[in-house]
């Protein structure tokens, strides 16, 4: 048996299988936990080119698997991606609320997830356009809601991923042609910017980022946060992955003045945006741009410390988003207005679940003792090295989303007529309280999670 | 050109991408999007094998179709109500054509394609790009994504003939249409947030 039949024919499988079930949303939750866990699990324990041993069963993996003449490659490199991945698929699996979310999301959470596996696995790479185009196109019929009027924000989000697509097959397309010779430096410049368009308009780059905080504003946000935590993880992972894969790319000299100029810029555009956002699902895309930026940065170091601090933010970054759309959800679920208006005094009513927005927050914008701190830290003292303004730039732009935090915590804790009283059930608090303690142990004990995700990174792409 | 007769399509290809971007209605921009699609195959059938430009060809007219049968308002004109609405949408769509004209010999040099099909594949590209720039309607933002992805494949698919990656992209044309079929689905009334 192969890898990629194991990561994406088998989930792709299920998937079909599960929308036969549709009607038990229960059913489609318990096989949604099994599989995905199974999957990171395997992926987290077993070395890809090994024999794997269930019960009785000797199962060889093997790397590589022959599709219609195009080969899918996994290997023990991929392996940290695909347990993140189905890691991320868990965990939004297992705090799905199935009266509140569709029952669709089973299964096409799945087929996304093992289409963007596919993506990551394709060879040549050129194909892995066509196929992420196929997962936005399913994130597009995971996320429409009937009883929203929210085609503004889906079709800003199909326009701009779809975009994507021509500007990478076309990169592909030029450098299948162009050999590496000085005399070629025109085509390959080309290829370098066609490439850097679509991975842009992927990432929601600035000044391609517009869609992101009308997508999340038009979308529940516990899949908007889904989509949020896998897609942007992905492509980056994709960028990485193709960046080292081309020597003349990685060693041009614009390519680390244009990646961090544009997180930075993202990062200082972003602060400045979510400093004066009163809705609040549009600071949940904030965030997730804020963290692009910052990962743009950590990438154009070039460096093995810049990569392994990117490899190693995933964490705090998947778990405090996770967190935020969890809390968010409960509160939307209550029918409060997730807006500035809405959330006054909502701590007094919801303790838990506002408290538990507000360490998400605190977590992204990076605030000591919290997951993200000894990371965001680190990136500052590895930007100083390179360019001292840099780091004000990046530090004024924090400023700006550290303002719009301080902002919402005030109008949480607004003085309200009712006394304090804890409407969310047992289980929420307790899956509250656990993420929020593992975001401030992680920020405790930085090792602890450095010792876990570090035998994993050592066999990821580094821009050497 | 190679073949004379091409001159005659592109006219009336320009001609009805023009009807594309004027249209007040679903009915004209379908009518206007088949008369695209049909010219493109008449132009794809000199240099590709019938099979492949008949793919393409039906692929085009399927994507209409899922569109055309999606239940909803049929007016869709409510970003042309002026005059100078339309003149502004002539006029952009009139520079591009320019634009295609006067660079048409270093594109199609580099592209290393005939003028016959970079020529009109441009045209559409570019009247893709003007409906995704300027509509506000959803229907004509997908007419002009699909607009853009058909401009894209004729040029793509003469560069490139591998036949998975040419699958997978008519694949990726009909998914679109079904996608934004499902997107203009109106909304359950009474309850629109």
């Amino acid at each position: 048996m192969s890898a990629p039949v194991i990561w994406i024919v088998f989930p792709l499988v299920v998937a079909l299988g599960q929308l036969f079930l549709l009607k038990y949303p229960t059913i489609l939750k318990l096989t949604g936990i099994v599989v995905s866990l199974l999957l990171a699990l395997i992926a987290f324990f077993q070395p890809i080119g090994n024999v794997l041993r269930i019960g009785g069963t000797v199962l060889d993996i093997r790397p590589d698997l022959q599709f219609l003449g195009r080969a899918l490659h996994l290997d023990n490199g991929d392996r940290f991606i695909l347990a993140g991945l189905f890691g991320i698929l868990f965990l939004y699996t297992f705090l799905w609320n199935t009266h509140t979310v569709p029952a669709k999301f089973a299964p096409l959470s799945l087929a996304i997830s093992a289409i963007l596996v596919a993506a990551l696995a394709v060879q040549p790479f050129l194909y892995a356009a066509v196929l992420v185009e196929l997962a936005v196109l399913l994130m597009i019929v995971l996320v429409k809601d009937n009883q929203m009027n929210q085609e503004k924000g889906i079709i800003r989000f199909l326009v701009y991923l779809t975009l994507a697509m021509p500007f990478i097959l076309f990169s592909g397309w030029i450098l299948g042609g162009t050999q590496a010779s000085p005399s070629e430096q025109e085509n390959l410049l080309g290829a370098a910017i066609t490439l850097m368009i679509g991975f842009s308009l992927w990432l929601a780059v600035f000044p391609f980022h517009s869609w992101v905080p009308q997508f999340s504003r038009a979308v529940q946000p516990y899949l908007s946060g889904f989509i949020f935590s896998l897609f942007p993880i992905v492509v980056l992972f994709v960028a990485v992955n193709y960046i080292s894969s081309l020597v003349w790319l990685r060693s041009a000299s614009y390519l680390a003045p244009v990646l961090s100029s544009t997180g930075i810029i993202m990062i200082v555009t972003t602060g400045l945006w979510a400093s004066v956002e009163r809705d609040v699902k549009r600071v949940l895309g904030y965030s997730v741009l804020l963290e692009t930026g910052f990962s743009l940065i950590m990438i154009s170091f070039k460096t093995e410390q810049g990569l392994t601090l990117m490899y190693h933010s995933l964490f705090p970054r998947v778990l405090s988003l996770a967190l935020m759309v969890y809390t968010l959800s409960i509160l939307h679920q209550a029918g409060i207005a997730l807006t500035h208006d809405g959330f006054q005094g909502v701590i007094r009513q919801y303790p838990f679940a506002a408290s538990g927005f507000l360490i998400s927050l605190f977590t992204i914008s990076g605030f000591p003792l919290f997951a993200a701190f000894p990371i965001r830290l680190e990136l500052l003292y590895q930007l100083g090295h390179i360019s001292v303004p840099s780091v004000i730039w990046t530090v004024f732009g924090l400023s700006g989303f550290i303002f719009a935090v301080i902002r919402l915590f005030r109008v949480m804790t607004l003085p309200a007529p009712n006394n304090w009283r804890i409407h969310e059930s047992v289980t929420q608090v307790i899956i509250i309280c656990t993420v929020s303690l593992v975001l401030i142990l992680a920020g405790l004990f930085p090792q602890l999670v450095e010792g876990i995700i570090k035998p994993f990174t050592a066999e990821l792409p580094l821009l050497r | 050109m190679q073949n004379w007769v091409n001159y005659f399509l592109v006219f009336i290809l320009t001609a009805a991408l023009f009807g594309l971007i004027l249209a007040n209605t679903r009915r004209l921009m379908m009518i206007a999007f088949g008369v695209v699609v049909l010219m493109l195959f008449s132009i794809n059938i000199q240099f590709w094998s019938f099979g492949f430009a008949a793919s393409k060809f039906l692929t085009g007219l399927m994507a209409m179709l899922i569109l055309a049968l999606t239940p909803g308002q049929h007016i869709v004109a409510n970003t042309i109500k002026s005059g100078a609405g339309r003149i502004f949408y002539s006029v952009s769509f009139s520079f591009c054509i320019l634009l295609v004209l006067f660079t048409i010999q270093k594109t199609t040099r580099f592209l290393a394609i005939g003028q016959d099909q970079s020529m009109p594949a441009l045209l559409v590209l570019l009247c893709g790009f003007i409906l995704l720039g300027i509509a506000q309607h959803p229907f004509r933002i997908i007419m002009g994504l699909l607009t853009t992805i058909t401009g894209f494949e004729v040029l793509y698919s003469a560069v490139e003939q591998s036949l998975l990656v040419n699958g997978l992209l008519g694949a990726v044309v009909l998914l679109i249409a079904w996608v934004g079929s499902y997107l203009l689905m109106p909304t359950t009334p009474g309850e629109e947030q």
